[in-house]
């Protein structure tokens, strides 16, 4: 092959590749929704799931949130004290908290805690033959195994970022009080300022198109994986991976769909 | 008039890449037969189970089961078809997110859901517990989860599932895999009464002799992607094909060239 054109023939074939990927992906997301309205339903798996992505996530979503809450804090009294705008401290943890941090913090504790939990758990069964023995059981593998933790990721996630909101603005409030000298009420009086129900509302929206990004990733590396505990944990790390990325990807789209125009 | 096979494959061709793995099969299961299908490693037997169940889609040929071609049915009638197919996988696959007895139950309740008939657990508890004592288990067992359990005990859960829906056709994938002589000639027995006491077809897979001749009446030989011998499972230590002889009497001098020679 001419040396010259070598390499866009390699970008060529990556291209082509990323975009398969990107089809196969939605595709498999399609599929995996249209089972919340075609029966049979698994209520029992969908309650589950809710607990380990939901429940199981709080401590660790709920410590972040706190002490991300208090850096913002931190952070932004050492830089806004030089102008004597100490009381901005308030409106940026809240503003930071709602907008962007609590959502984009709980997504990426849940894609690290929960995305590899189902990759590896799916992946598991589909080394073990335990998505083809669910077929010879006249069981839809995606009704049964993907649905549920799509819907329960998509359900949990804002849950989760409703509690870190709160979490995160306490984190604030409580550094502020307890070592930038702030008064509650007045700490209080301008973090209820600049609360805005657009800013928690959109942030919530974020958490549930995270939850469905994290859940659909987990299920699909899972649902692929093959080569034995080797597959499993590659199709766990690429579940890291992609919804860390994607997330954030996600994330800047989203704030310039909502926020911008 | 003859009578229609239950199963007849005919032409079944897959490749993987560039490796061809089934290269025109043709097979017929007559009604109650117990067809056994020998061969190699890697000779294709699993992915022909497979591609009759509907788990790996063939390249070319067809598959046709009381006279239906599965391969171009709709999918509904597909599902329906299957559904009356049992199958005991390799590594028992049994769901070890379950107990013992919740994979039973699964068995159980596969059946009853594809009708739109569900079971309540506690209707369907006794039968199950019915199931693991005719694979010999204790009701004790049904409340352990399968990795508690040794290989042949996770076979025996694996085959109680397998047939708890009660169906016409079951499949044994390498059931004697894994498990000590004495292990296996109790599941090669198992098998053997719950496919006369279900009266089904079945097809089983295996490279263990003494296994094939326990479970089969029928036995066929897949080799290089085709079956290249059928008869009586009585006759297959004596076949008189220089393939099949070599195979059955593990001889290393003979047609059969291994990938990897010392």
């Amino acid at each position: 092959m001419n040396i010259f054109l070598s390499p866009f023939v390699h970008l060529g074939r990556s291209t082509l590749s990323i975009l398969q990927r990107v089809g196969s992906i939605t595709l498999f997301g399609l599929k995996g929704l249209s089972g919340i309205v075609r029966p049979p339903f698994y209520a029992a798996i969908f309650g589950r799931t809710l607990v380990e992505i939901g429940f199981l996530s709080l401590p660790v979503v709920a410590l972040t949130a706190i002490f991300s809450g208090g850096v913002i804090a931190l952070q932004s009294y050492s830089g806004f004290r030089h102008y004597h705008a100490e009381n901005a401290v308030a409106n940026i943890v809240v503003l930071s908290i709602t907008r962007e941090l609590g959502p984009v913090l709980a997504g990426l504790m849940v894609a690290g805690r929960v995305g590899a939990a189902l990759s590896a758990q799916i992946g598991t069964m589909r080394v073990t033959d335990q998505i083809d023995a669910l077929r010879t059981l006249s069981t839809d593998p995606m009704k049964y195994l993907v649905t549920p933790r799509l819907l329960a990721a998509i359900v949990a996630l804002p849950f989760l970022v409703l509690i870190a909101d709160i979490l995160g603005v306490f984190g604030g409030f409580t550094v502020a009080i307890g070592k930038l000298g702030f008064t509650p009420e007045s700490y209080m009086n301008g973090t209820l300022a600049s609360l805005n129900a657009m800013d928690v509302s959109v942030g919530l929206i974020k958490a549930a198109v995270f939850g469905f990004l994290i859940a659909l990733l987990g299920c699909y590396h899972g649902y692929h994986s093959k080569g034995g505990a080797e597959g499993v944990g590659a199709a766990a790390t690429a579940t890291v991976v992609a919804a860390s990325i994607l997330l954030l990807t996600f994330d800047y789209l989203l704030t310039d769909l909502f926020f911008t125009t | 008039m003859t009578q229609q096979p239950r199963i007849r494959i005919r032409g079944l061709k897959k490749s993987f890449g560039s490796k061809v793995v089934l290269d025109g099969v043709d097979l017929d299961v007559e009604t109650g037969t117990s067809m056994v299908i020998i061969g190699g490693s890697g000779t294709g037997k699993s992915v022909l189970l497979r591609c009759i169940l509907g788990l790996i889609e063939p390249d070319a040929g067809t598959i046709e089961i009381d006279g239906v071609d599965v391969l171009r049915a709709k999918p509904h009638h597909q599902h329906q078809i299957r559904q009356n197919i049992g199958m005991l996988f390799q590594n028992a696959a049994l769901f070890d997110s379950m107990s013992v007895l919740d994979n039973v139950m699964f068995g159980l309740r596969a059946k009853r859901r594809a009708q739109s008939k569900p079971l309540l657990r506690s209707e369907m508890q006794p039968e199950a517990l019915t199931l693991l004592s005719q694979v010999g288990l204790d009701e004790a067992v049904g409340a352990l989860s399968p990795s508690e359990l040794s290989g042949g005990m996770q076979k025996r859960v694996g085959l109680a599932r397998a047939i708890a829906s009660h169906p016409d056709i079951l499949f044994f994938d390498e059931p004697t895999t894994g498990l000590d002589p004495i292990m296996g000639a109790v599941i090669d027995g198992l098998i053997a009464d719950c496919v006369s006491h279900l009266g089904s077809t079945a097809i089983a897979i295996t490279h263990d002799m003494a296994s094939a001749q326990r479970i089969g009446n029928r036995a066929a030989m897949l080799y290089q992607g085709k079956l290249i011998w059928q008869g009586q499972a009585s006759e297959l230590m004596h076949s008189g094909n220089p393939i099949v002889d070599q195979f059955t009497h593990g001889r290393r001098e003979g047609p059969i060239k291994t990938e990897h020679p010392l």
